[in-house]
């Protein structure tokens, strides 16, 4: 089993070169670059923080649930401009018509973004002093 | 719910991470469940009573 630093590194790897193959490599498919981004951008979220206590888990779960429907009323926006001029009655008979939308890996990557951006802010917004508390005793 | 967990910690002259490593939990969990941003659950509950010697209900209030 990989530690949970590896993993985060596998993830990041995965992350930063997938998107380098596919530009080097003529004719790359978009599909399997989006699986390795989706990818590691799971194992970077869903790995154990160095800290992983129960508000960790909590602020994920809320980030998770959060990204989730932000990026799926996203998806929703970014299909409806892809399929703007669709056309059923015209578009449906001669068998040319397809709905088109972003894929399930390109949804992952959007919710995962979306996930470990609001996650490191919650967190980040869990250290910081309240405004009016009183000075905190020397470490 | 309102705590006391910033005045109980004072008294003991602790930072928030001498009471995070006594509590097995990070500083930013002290100090958001200090700030009333997350309310702890039982178990951590229990163990901030136990380690302050005070029945959960003299550390917590329920508003």
């Amino acid at each position: 089993m990989l530690s949970s630093r590896t993993t985060k590194r596998l993830g990041a790897a995965l992350v930063l070169f997938a998107p380098i193959l596919h530009y080097a490599i003529p004719g790359a498919s978009w599909i399997r670059t989006s699986a390795a981004v989706a990818a590691g951008l799971l194992m970077i979220f869903f790995a154990k923080e160095a800290a992983d206590d129960e508000r960790v888990r909590d602020l994920k779960l809320k980030a998770l649930n959060a990204a989730f429907s932000t990026s799926f009323a996203l998806t929703l926006i970014v299909n409806w401009f892809l399929n703007r001029d669709f056309d059923s009655t015209r578009d449906f008979d001669g068998a040319t018509g397809i709905l088109r939308s972003i894929s399930a890996f390109d949804l992952i990557i959007l919710t995962m973004v979306a996930a470990l951006a609001l996650f490191h802010y919650w967190r980040y917004q869990d250290g910081a002093p309240d405004a009016g508390s009183p000075a905190m005793p020397p470490a | 719910m309102t705590n006391r967990l910033r005045e109980l910690r004072a008294s003991k002259q602790w930072s928030q991470g001498d009471l995070a490593q006594h509590l097995g939990v990070s500083r930013q969990t002290i100090n958001a469940i200090e700030t009333g941003k997350y309310d702890p659950s039982l178990p951590l509950a229990f163990r901030i009573a136990r380690l302050f010697e005070l029945p959960i209900e003299e550390i917590f209030e329920d508003d």
